[in-house]
């Protein structure tokens, strides 16, 4: 597999700086923090942070030679009570991407769905009209007011510019989880809506917003939204996407576990980069490998009517090789030749509506984290390895 | 005696999703008193009528024709053997495998039966008679002890006895709480069937329109008797007309839907057995198994009345399986042809601020096995199945994962649909003992029964209102505001059609 990856060093450190609803902040690495080097176990990543801020949940959006990278951000070094969505401009010049400093998007409200976190963001472009302004960027992004991040919802966010402003929409959640409405069982914990990505339908306001719902069952679903007139959202239906097709060991209802979607006009085929299923027994829970899978669009309104004729459809392929430990060695440096064992939250860098930038190839971006106990983290930090995901790119050709 | 004139020239035309097979002959008009055999509760075991006749009648033609209502069973069909004696032995029709011709009235004034039915004998050696059949039942004497035949000369009495204990056909091995046996009595005739099943004049042996229930001895295997003989009624015929008239009208449609319970009764057709008795026959109508659930028809649903379901946790016992059923057959021979249909759609109100479940569990009677089988959404390795869902209140259509049984939201109020792809026969159902073939051909066979079942752990007290089970033939999207050429389920419920 061939990998294309990038990194910009943009300094040692970053200012913990208070997020803003509204006064988009310019994070400046350096300061009077210490740069603590993270883990390395393979492949560098595409930007450099100290160790004590998460780089997770990546998404990407490219214009030219332009890319948007969003993604999950503590603010204040180790304090994951801090989330943010930062972005952070790439700039394509000599075949690589460099990353600019990372800009504070959205932090947690003060009392409302979201006042504990926010994370997880996707955006998309478009024509999106809000309290009597025009944006051009619908954010959806998961927020919970649990420190835990259980029970999120999900909610909306609108900018003019990418790396501007950005307004939250409304003061409720569009998704709200409650756990109770599918619960007879009294469980209490759910991760609830997560894992947002949006696809334009017709570059102005109408979107699929995918995500994943979390109670008893889980559950890919995919809403048809007219975000036109983000005041009077119109709902269309929200439907299943079905997962036959993608198999993971132990389960026969495999799920498409923090999955990322963009959608090829050309072919129409809906694209998919998931995580596997979290096989880990010790922290962090999080899944060890990363796949690409294609559709067809028909998985969107199919509905097998009738009597089963013979076998149901299979509607998911596996495409390309799947982004695991082996692959993200970096077999150049024997410090790093056995790759993450933490691999999770990818996206596929998408054009600015969430289609396929080029058919036979597409850029993964993903997030991989030490593991709790390496001795390379920080003693004085017990929970360092909390705060020690990067964010890495690989490509994928199929 | 009266004589009787039928003949039956046995037309080709199959209706093809109940297996029925069209033909005519001419009856005589109706008496207004059949003897009525009813048993409320549960048989203890099984029972026979005997009428002895006033002096042994000598028998003509080649089968005997027994002319009944079965009103209700809370097994799709009854089994019931047939016995005559003749010159002091007795000879019982009894076969473990095939079928036997029984001809269906229209209506109750018919002069016509129209409808040929094929009447199963089940693997313990006797008849069944199924919900709802009105009309003649053909007992070849070529039939009489195991096929062996008998040629006998005279009749001196006749009997039929009723199985106690009918196996719900559910894997724990249940039977239904009540027998709820409800048989009207007509008439008993000696008749010559010809190979091309024309049925020629006829002799009548007795006719129980004329008899008390005195003339009659009911007797049970275990020495007591739970059922009851009496003459019919003005309201008890009232309700046979009801029955039979609503059982030959056509179900009510609604946009894309067939209606195939409504959880009301055709009005018009029990005008004349007033309000109360026909609120009491619908109620009836349902029955149980399982843990002691409850269950009233209600006014609310959709429209008109439905059925209130509750798991009362008052009435929970732990130590037992936490399984709950209330059950119906169709009350419209229409209502068994599901040939065409995508699907199985209901109306459902689940009250409660949390999730509550239940299954709309169908039952195949296979023709060509003659056994019913069960499927529902349980499927190998618990695989999810997907469910279509429209609330009215709300005005969202969604689609949703569920395993076995149908979930229902919190606060949901509106229509469910579940495509036929989601529905499987049960693991347990295809073993030899249970003999499922696991193949729903709506083409072949009649659907004949649901069975609506919960569990009481996951449901205490949650009282669900379910309205209007139909089939639905439309083709629906899950909303349309991507693609407003699609049919979202809304569409389809009010603007769509039945197939003619």
């Amino acid at each position: 597999m061939k990998k294309v990856f990038c990194i910009l060093m943009v300094g040692l450190c970053s200012l913990s700086l208070a997020a803003c609803n509204g006064n988009p902040s310019e994070e400046k690495p350096g300061g009077d923090e210490t740069f603590e080097e993270k883990v390395y176990d393979g492949i560098d990543a595409v930007f450099d942070e100290s160790l004590g801020y998460y780089n997770e949940q990546p998404s990407a959006i490219q214009e030219g030679t332009t890319r948007w990278l969003f993604y999950t951000r503590n603010t204040v070094k180790y304090d994951d009570t801090t989330d943010s969505i930062a972005v952070r401009k790439g700039t394509y010049s000599g075949g690589e991407w460099t990353y600019g400093e990372p800009v504070t998007c959205i932090t947690p409200s003060e009392d409302s769905w979201d006042s504990a976190r926010v994370f997880n963001a996707d955006v998309v472009k478009g024509t999106f009209a809000y309290g009597g302004e025009d944006y051009s960027y619908l954010m959806a992004y998961s927020g919970s007011d649990r420190a835990d991040r259980a029970d999120a919802d999900i909610g909306f966010a609108v900018a003019k510019e990418a790396d501007g402003e950005w307004v939250k929409v409304g003061t409720q959640p569009f998704i709200r989880f409650n756990s109770s409405e599918w619960d007879s069982v009294g469980l209490t914990y759910y991760p609830g809506a997560i894992e947002p990505s949006l696809v334009s339908f017709d570059k102005g306001g109408k979107v699929y917003l995918f995500y994943e719902e979390s109670e008893v069952f889980k559950t890919n679903y995919v809403y048809e939204l007219d975000c036109s007139d983000l005041d009077h959202i119109v709902k269309g239906g929200r439907k299943v996407i079905e997962r036959s097709g993608i198999s993971d060991l132990g389960t026969s209802n495999p799920l498409l576990y923090g999955a990322d979607y963009v959608y090829d006009p050309e072919s129409d085929y809906l694209f998919a980069a998931r995580e596997g299923r979290t096989t880990a027994t010790s922290e962090p829970k999080v899944a060890d490998e990363v796949q690409a899978l294609r559709s067809s669009m028909d998985i969107i309104d199919n509905i097998d009517q009738g009597i089963l004729q013979g076998e149901a459809r299979v509607w998911w392929e596996a495409i390309g090789d799947k982004i695991d430990g082996d692959t993200t060695a970096d077999l150049s440096d024997p410090d790093r030749i056995f790759g993450y064992t933490r691999i999770f939250s990818p996206t596929i860098v998408s054009d600015p509506y969430g289609y396929l930038l080029e058919y036979g190839t597409f850029e993964v971006l993903f997030t991989t984290q030490a593991n709790d106990g390496d001795e390379r983290l920080p003693a004085d930090h017990a929970d360092a390895y909390k705060y020690s995901q990067m964010i890495h790119s690989m490509t994928i050709t199929y | 005696m009266k004589n009787k004139l039928f003949s039956v020239a046995l037309a080709v035309t199959m209706l093809t999703a109940t297996g029925l097979s069209v033909g005519t002959f001419a009856a005589a008009a109706q008496s207004a008193s059949p003897l009525i055999y009813e048993a409320e509760g549960k048989l203890e075991g099984n029972e026979t009528l005997a009428y002895t006749l006033p002096a042994a009648q000598e028998v003509t033609g080649n089968a005997l024709a027994v002319k009944v209502f079965m009103k209700n069973t809370y097994h799709y069909s009854l089994p019931v053997s047939f016995s005559v004696t003749s010159a002091g032995k007795e000879y019982v029709w009894s076969k473990t495998s095939g079928t036997e011709q029984g001809y269906a009235y229209s209506s109750p004034e018919a002069q016509e039966a129209t409808i040929s039915t094929p009447l199963q004998w089940n693997k313990a050696g006797t008849l069944e008679i199924p919900y709802m059949f009105y009309g003649e039942i053909l007992l070849p004497f070529s039939a009489l002890n195991y096929g062996a035949g008998a040629q006998i000369g005279s009749v001196s009495e006749i009997s039929m006895t009723f199985t106690a204990a009918v196996n719900s056909n559910f894997a724990s091995g249940d039977t239904w709480i009540a027998d709820g046996v409800c048989l009207y009595l007509f008439d008993v005739s000696c008749v010559t069937v010809d190979d091309r099943g024309t049925v020629a004049p006829a002799e009548e042996i007795a006719d129980f329109t004329e008899l008390k229930k005195d003339d009659i001895s009911l007797t049970s295997e275990t020495g007591n008797v739970v059922g009851e003989l009496r003459s019919a009624s003005q309201e008890d015929y009232a309700v046979f007309e009801g029955f039979v008239t609503q059982y030959n009208s056509a179900c009510e449609t609604k946009g894309d839907m067939k209606i195939v319970e409504s959880f009301s009764f055709d009005e018009d057709a029990f005008a004349a057995a007033g309000k109360e008795r026909t609120a009491a026959e619908l109620f009836k109508k349902l029955y149980m198994s399982g843990q002691e659930s409850e269950y009233a028809i209600v006014n609310g649903g959709s429209e008109g009345t439905a059925l209130s379901y509750i798991c009362d946790s008052a009435e929970y016992d732990a130590g037992k399986n936490s399984y709950a059923g209330v059950h119906f057959n169709f009350g419209r021979r229409e209502a068994t042809d599901w040939s065409g249909a995508n699907g199985i759609t209901v109306y459902v109100e689940n009250k409660a601020p949390y999730l509550a479940s239940f299954a709309l569990e169908i039952f195949q009677y296979n023709l060509g096995t003659g056994l019913l089988e069960q499927y529902n959404l349980n499927d190998v390795g618990q695989k999810y199945k997907t469910l279509y869902a429209y609330n009215v209140e709300t005005g969202e259509e969604f689609s949703y994962h569920t395993q076995t049984f149908m979930r229902v939201p919190a606060n949901f109020k509106g229509w469910i649909r579940i495509p036929f792809s989601q529905y499987a026969a049960p693991a347990w159902s295809m073993t030899p003992t249970y003999g499922n073939e696991g193949v729903l051909d709506f083409d072949k066979n009649p659907v004949v029964k649901i069975s609506i079942t919960r569990l009481f752990n996951s449901n205490l007290d949650t009282e669900l209102i379910i309205d209007d089970i139909a089939l639905y033939y439309g083709d629906f999207s899950v909303g349309n505001l991507f693609d407003p050429s699609r049919q979202s389920i809304r569409d389809c419920i009010e603007k769509g059609t039945v197939p003619a």
